[in-house]
């Protein structure tokens, strides 16, 4: 949250998620080259620094397939909000991996030359008149070098939400750029079966996951939609007390694309936007955690009472005004200006059984 | 060919120009544009120094209306 820039946000659960992302990619590289080194003896052997390069490549695509995969998936399940709350860390280093196999490229093939490295790696292939594959990977590695060097909140808060994220959007054209590099490209001269067939298998799995993701969010917009009450003063009924889980929240559509949500902490009921102000991050998939509304996506927090970040941070979000009649949860649909304090509502009936996720 | 070495020349141009003025916004301009900076290390300002190389013209126009 925003009241000073750290160079890097780390806390417990990020240096834990670091040490095994890491890890995690040091085994595959020095798996990759030692398998290499192993299975192509003399004189079918590859020699080290193509073996790197092809590690750092193929380490590349597999990073670059989680981090598109973690968005669709987590919206399937809670449990993996962690890997979205993390996802920026896994972002910057897959940018490292891939810059560190470009480089290694250019100085491999490039460097032994007269010509500028750079323009005689790019030029290689159109110059043989076959597809220019390496411009596919480097306009790529562009648009993730934007990407990386933009993942930090002061470019959030400075570029403003919306530019930011639709630039960040721009991903999804870097992956399509990185499919035709290793199509038109890796896959002309390699021979081994394995790596067309994971290249397909991964567009596929990405491809449908982001679908069936959105798929499911439109059938939700339809569950979730609130109905009025024959209150005049025009509260709607948005859900039983025992809907939502403790410490979780419910959401609610009004409109067509306005979410509340609904957070229980005990038998206390609060509501509030749906839209974290750091990047809209759907704080209804949230949950509390020390008392705050904790977004999945990055962490910042709230007072569902107020909307407001804890001191000495500044977010505000909007507050709905709640009442509880019966069982039924009623929202006042109007919003309140950010951060305006509104009473919980307090459920005093029969102890609330734990509700469970859909 | 020529289509590859412009498009590598400009780029490089631009980055140039890019990187010069990414170092004058980050010790002159910063603080005027993001008033959370006044109290950043210098570690924080050099790891602005690559995005504001290649987003240049954007922070130019946010310091000129700041």
């Amino acid at each position: 949250m925003t009241n000073s820039y750290q160079l890097v946000q780390w806390n417990q659960h990020k240096k834990i998620y670091d040490l095994i992302m890491v890890t995690a990619i040091a085994v595959y590289l020095v798996t990759f080259v030692a398998a290499g080194l192993l299975f192509f003896p003399e004189p079918e052997s590859i020699s080290p620094p193509i073996l790197l390069i092809r590690a750092l490549g193929t380490c590349a695509i597999i990073m670059l397939h989680i981090i598109l995969m973690i968005g669709p998936l987590a919206r399937f399940t809670p449990k993996l909000s962690p890997l979205l709350y993390n996802r920026r860390h896994l972002g910057v280093s897959f940018f490292f991996i891939a810059l560190l196999h470009s480089l290694l490229t250019i100085a491999f093939y490039g460097g032994f030359g007269i010509e500028n490295p750079l323009i005689a790696v790019l030029a290689g292939s159109y110059r043989s008149g076959g597809t220019p594959y390496e411009l596919f990977g480097f306009i790529a590695l562009l648009i993730f070098a934007v990407m990386a060097a933009t993942s930090h909140d002061y470019w959030l808060a400075n570029l403003g939400a919306a530019f930011w994220k639709t630039m960040h959007m721009g991903v999804y054209i870097a992956y399509i750029l990185v499919i035709a590099h290793v199509v038109t490209g890796v896959l002309e001269s390699e021979k081994n079966i394995l790596y067309p067939f994971f290249i397909t298998l991964g567009a596929i799995t990405i491809t449908g996951l982001h679908i069936t993701a959105a798929l499911r969010e439109v059938r939700r917009d339809h569950r979730l939609i609130a109905t009025n009450t024959d209150d005049p003063d025009q509260w709607i009924d948005a859900c039983s007390v025992h809907e939502i889980q403790s410490d979780r929240a419910k959401m609610i559509q009004i409109g067509s694309d306005e979410r509340i949500a609904i957070f229980r902490n005990q038998n206390k009921f609060s509501a509030i936007s749906n839209v974290c102000a750091h990047q809209g991050g759907p704080l209804g998939e949230g949950k509390i955690i020390d008392g705050c509304v904790t977004c999945p996506w990055h962490g910042y927090q709230y007072d569902a009472a107020c909307g407001q970040s804890p001191p000495p941070y500044t977010e505000k979000i909007p507050t709905y005004d709640i009442r509880i009649r019966g069982e039924r949860i009623h929202i006042n649909p109007t919003p309140n200006q950010a951060g305006t304090p509104v009473p919980p509502a307090c459920y005093n009936g029969p102890t609330i059984p734990e509700a469970h996720d859909e | 060919m020529h289509v590859i070495e412009f498009f590598i020349s400009a780029l490089l141009v631009y980055l140039g120009i890019g990187f010069v003025f990414a170092l004058v916004f980050i010790a002159f301009g910063m603080r005027s544009v993001d008033s959370i900076t006044t109290t950043s290390s210098a570690k924080f300002r050099a790891l602005t120094l690559p995005g504001t190389t290649m987003l240049w013209p954007i922070m130019l126009a946010k310091w000129i209306r700041a």
